[in-house]
C-alpha cells in the first residue's frame, strides 16, 4: 500500500531505547570509526566531555530509521543531510521525527521532502536537523486500500 | 599544516578504492543502530538485501596523496547523501575522496578550520550510486 504524503504531515515520533556504551562499541565496530571520544571514557573526560560521547553518525542512523520506516519497501531515498547540532550521551532517549514540506508528482512518482529532526527526549535539545528527499510510487486506482 | 597549505589540496581526489557491500556488515550496522527492520535481514526480490541510508559512510574512500586532517579536536558539523541509486549487498563500489573547500572562521569559541569533502562511490557500470558531502571542523583546543 502506498502512503500519500500531505503538506505538514508529521513523520514519526519515533522513540529509540536509550543509547548504551555497549551501542557505541557496536556502533564504532560497525562503522569503523574508533574515535577514542566515543569509546574510552577516559580519553572523553580529558576533553571535559564527562565521559563518551555517542558518533553523530548514529542518531543520523536513527532519522535514517525513520525514513525507511515512513517510505516502506518501494520507496526511494533521494537526498538526506542533517547539520549535527548537539551531543548525545549514553542514557540519552532520542525521538526523530520530521514534516512534510512539499510534495509533487515526478514521472510517475510522488516526490516528498520533509524536514527532519532528532531531539533528546523530555529537553528541548535539537541534536540534529535537516532534510529528506524520497520518491514513492503514485497511489493509482488499482493500489487504492 | 597551515591554512595555505591544506588549501593547496582543494580540489584534489584520492585514487579509488574499492568497496565491497557485504550483508554481514549491513546485519553489523542496523544491529548497531537498532533498526529490525526485516528488509535488511531477508532478502528482496532481487536476492539481494538493501543497505541503509547512512551505510555508504562505512566505506573506505581512499585518502588524497600528501593530506591529512588533524588528528584531535575534530567535529563533524554535518553531513548529506545524494543517492543515485538504492544500494545492495555484493554491490562493487569504487571510492574516492575529493576536498572541496578548505577555509578558516573565528567565533566566541576561538579560530576554527572548516574541511569540506567529498566521497563518491561510483559502480561498475561508472554510475554514481551515492555523493557524500561533508563538513568537518576543527578547533586546537576543545573547551575543557
Amino acid at each position: 500500500m502506498n502512503p500519500t504524503f500531505h503538506l505538514g504531515e508529521r513523520l514519526g515520533p519515533l522513540e529509540k531505547p536509550p543509547v548504551t556504551k555497549l551501542q557505541l562499541v557496536k556502533y564504532a565496530g560497525a562503522s569503523g570509526d574508533f574515535n577514542p571520544i566515543h569509546v574510552d571514557d577516559a580519553f572523553a573526560s580529558s576533553l571535559g566531555l564527562g565521559g563518551v560521547i555517542a558518533h553523530g553518525m548514529l542518531t543520523m542512523g536513527f532519522l535514517g530509521q525513520l525514513l525507511t520506516d515512513t517510505m516502506g519497501t518501494e520507496g526511494r531515498l533521494k537526498e538526506f543531510g542533517v547539520r549535527f547540532l548537539d551531543m548525545v550521551r549514553p542514557g540519552d532517549v532520542i525521538v526523530c521525527e520530521g514534516a512534510v514540506q512539499e510534495c509533487k508528482a515526478v514521472e510517475g512518482m510522488q516526490e516528498v521532502r520533509c524536514e527532519v529532526w532528532a531531539t533528546v527526549k523530555a529537553s528541548d535539545r535539537k541534536v540534529l536537523a535537516g532534510t529528506a528527499v524520497f520518491q514513492i510510487p503514485e497511489r493509482t486506482e488499482g493500489n487504492k486500500p | 599544516m597551515t591554512i595555505d597549505g591544506y588549501q593547496s589540496f582543494i580540489g584534489q581526489t584520492s585514487l579509488p578504492i574499492r568497496n565491497e557491500v557485504e550483508k554481514g556488515a549491513i546485519r553489523k550496522f542496523v544491529d548497531a543502530i537498532g533498526d529490525e527492520n526485516p528488509v535488511y535481514r531477508t532478502e528482496g526480490d532481487n536476492g539481494r538485501i538493501v543497505a541503509p541510508p547512512t551505510f555508504s559512510r562505512t566505506f573506505n574512500y581512499g585518502w588524497i596523496d600528501g593530506f591529512s586532517l588533524p588528528k584531535d579536536g575534530l567535529i563533524h558539523a554535518d553531513q548529506t547523501f545524494h543517492y543515485g541509486r538504492p544500494m545492495y549487498s555484493g554491490d562493487v563500489l569504487d571510492c574516492t575522496t575529493t576536498l572541496l573547500n578548505v577555509f578558516e572562521k573565528t567565533g566566541k569559541l576561538g579560530r576554527m578550520t572548516f574541511f569540506v569533502m567529498e566521497h563518491r562511490a561510483t559502480d561498475e557500470s561508472g554510475d554514481s550510486v551515492v555523493l557524500e558531502k561533508s563538513t568537518i571542523i576543527y578547533r586546537p583546543e576543545v573547551e575543557a
